[in-house]
């Protein structure tokens, strides 16, 4: 405990050395500074997905300043510190996203290859790596198959080593991430994944990941393969309803665009197997597959302005997609929409100057198998099994 | 309007994104005039327009210099040069820039200052659109010095 929030503390200390020093060297072309700036508002009826009485909520911040110094041809270090608030749907407060120095391993007209050692981001999926800058988001609610809020700090990035390269050649360009490491839990997430009286601890042991993406000459067409396996271990505490145990997440995921100049199709499918053993209770085990994936329609009529059209569906156990068996478990205590989580979603967003725009949406939910806390399925978090999210955020970035 | 003519005007959008071309302005590749190379090759152009290709053959390390993306010369060039829309080049930019792996491109306002910058900046590529060698011969005197890079076929 003593020595992740030591190493917390060196490298939030680390980047407010690197921007400090922005003030030394800002005309210095070896030093870059860019940052946004977010304040929305959000409502999400009936849920505690946003905030627990289902209040329209001013908590829709975004906030961040990244730095990048690039000390010779090789090597840079690069961090960037966000303060993030967004109600329920994941833990308030100030984080350092990423910190990693950049070795640039191969640098070759046609091949590049970089190491990232220290806290990368998650490059992975399509959205992963800046799913917390709200401008190169393509709605605020991202589609929860795929990127689950609650996970969200989880799924973001790692500290440890990540491999990125990039090669092009006559079918088009290719890019192939790898990366291995471990994401540190805080006691509100883990209270979030399990439920307010877990009072132990919940250390993701690894995180492995690998990914392959092509992007066809023209750059219309863009396709991914995506392959994760993380491993977690639950340490109870006293007074604690959960018991030690473990959970193995396990994912393949496949990403397909296709970029026009007035539209954009999107597509994410995700298949996610996790395997419990104790945690619950002593002797637990279970082992289900989720399955999701999301089909996004982006019209592009004017280089100020897009609308957005999203379906996202999401089943907990591929085998149970209609949740009867969750329920029953329960004893019906727990209703069957617990079970998925379908969303449509409506999006506008509109530049209304270079770096200024403002992006409001709805989306319409049937389900709840994407609120938490996931183990210990509580109806107060969903009453109903269909509810509304809208949203409307102004950000400015630099 | 009738279901019908909504499909229509959808199918009619479609069919005019993926048949417009970018208006055939002349444009230039230009460089620093300490650059080693005096051709590219589209795809070599396309990589360090992406930010992927960071550093010229010699090794110099690459300063792109670009009109911003509010200025009808930007999305010319990126169109007619190298078949990417504006929307595109940005969000792999954002990518980039926001997740720590690159820095941001230099912006030129108008035609004398990318002229300028990429005079004076060693290793820089940028670009010129709209009658180019008037305004390369108007630029180029004892004191600046820019190239201009040939674009090849791979």
């Amino acid at each position: 405990m003593m020595i992740s929030e030591l190493l917390m503390r060196l490298r939030f200390y680390g980047l407010l050395i690197i921007v400090l020093s922005a003030q030394h060297s800002m005309a210095a072309d070896n030093f870059h500074f860019n940052g946004f700036i977010a304040q929305g508002v959000q409502q999400a009826k009936d849920t505690n997905f946003v905030d627990q009485d289902g209040d329209v909520s001013f908590a829709l911040t975004e906030i961040g300043i990244n730095a990048r110094w690039q000390f010779n041809d090789r090597w840079s270090a690069n961090g960037q510190l966000v303060y993030l608030n967004a109600g329920n749907r994941y833990p308030e407060g100030v984080r350092v996203d990423y910190l990693f120095l950049d070795w640039h391993a191969i640098r070759q007209s046609d091949w590049n290859v970089n190491v990232h050692l220290g806290r990368y981001k998650n490059y992975h999926w399509l959205y992963s790596a800046t799913r917390d800058v709200p401008h190169t988001r393509p709605s605020n609610l991202l589609p929860q198959a795929i990127y689950f809020d609650s996970f969200r700090d989880v799924a973001l990035g790692s500290d440890g080593i990540a491999i990125r390269a990039n090669t092009s050649n006559e079918m088009g360009d290719w890019e192939i991430n790898w990366s291995y490491g471990n994401s540190p839990v805080s006691q509100k997430n883990t209270e979030q994944l399990l439920g307010p009286l877990a009072k132990g601890k919940l250390d993701q042991q690894f995180v492995h990941q690998g990914s392959v993406y092509w992007n066809s000459e023209n750059s219309d067409w863009l396709l991914g393969v995506n392959l994760l396996d993380s491993d977690f271990e639950y340490h109870s505490s006293i007074q604690d309803p959960f018991t030690d145990g473990g959970a193995t997440v396990q994912r393949l995921s496949f990403v397909m665009q296709y970029q026009s100049q007035y539209w954009e199709l999107t597509s994410e499918i995700v298949r996610e197997r996790s395997i419990y053993s104790d945690v619950l209770f002593d002797g637990f085990a279970n082992d289900s597959s989720a399955e999701g994936a999301y089909l996004q329609l982006t019209l592009l009529p004017t280089n100020k302005l897009d609308v957005l059209l999203r379906l996202d569906l999401y089943d907990l156990d591929r085998k149970d997609r209609k949740g009867e068996a969750l329920s029953q478990l329960t004893n019906n205590t727990i209703p069957n929409y617990f079970g998925y989580m379908d969303t449509g979603t409506f999006g506008v967003k509109y530049q209304l100057r270079e770096n200024f725009q403002v992006q409001a949406e709805f989306n319409r939910i049937r389900g709840a198998g994407r609120l938490t806390p996931l183990l210990v399925r509580d109806i107060n978090t969903a009453p109903s099994e269909y509810w509304n999210l809208w949203s409307v955020q102004f950000m400015y970035w630099f | 309007m009738k279901l019908s003519n909504i499909l229509l005007s959808f199918l009619l959008l479609i069919g005019y994104a993926d048949n417009t071309s970018a208006q055939a302005d002349d444009a230039r590749v230009i460089a620093h005039a300490d650059v080693s190379q005096n051709t590219i090759s589209e795809r070599q152009l396309r990589r360090v327009f992406m930010l992927k290709q960071r550093s010229w053959e010699g090794g110099q390390a690459i300063s792109l210099v670009v009109f911003s993306s509010e200025n009808e010369k930007h999305a010319i060039f990126l169109r007619h040069q190298l078949k990417l829309f504006p929307y595109q080049l940005e969000r792999e930019w954002n990518k980039l820039i926001f997740s720590g792996q690159s820095a941001p491109p230099i912006i030129a306002t108008d035609t004398e200052t990318m002229l300028r910058i990429v005079s004076s900046t060693p290793g820089a590529i940028g670009y010129i659109v709209g009658d180019p060698d008037h305004s390369l011969a108007l630029f180029n005197d004892a004191d600046h010095r820019v190239k201009t890079l040939e674009v090849t076929t791979p």
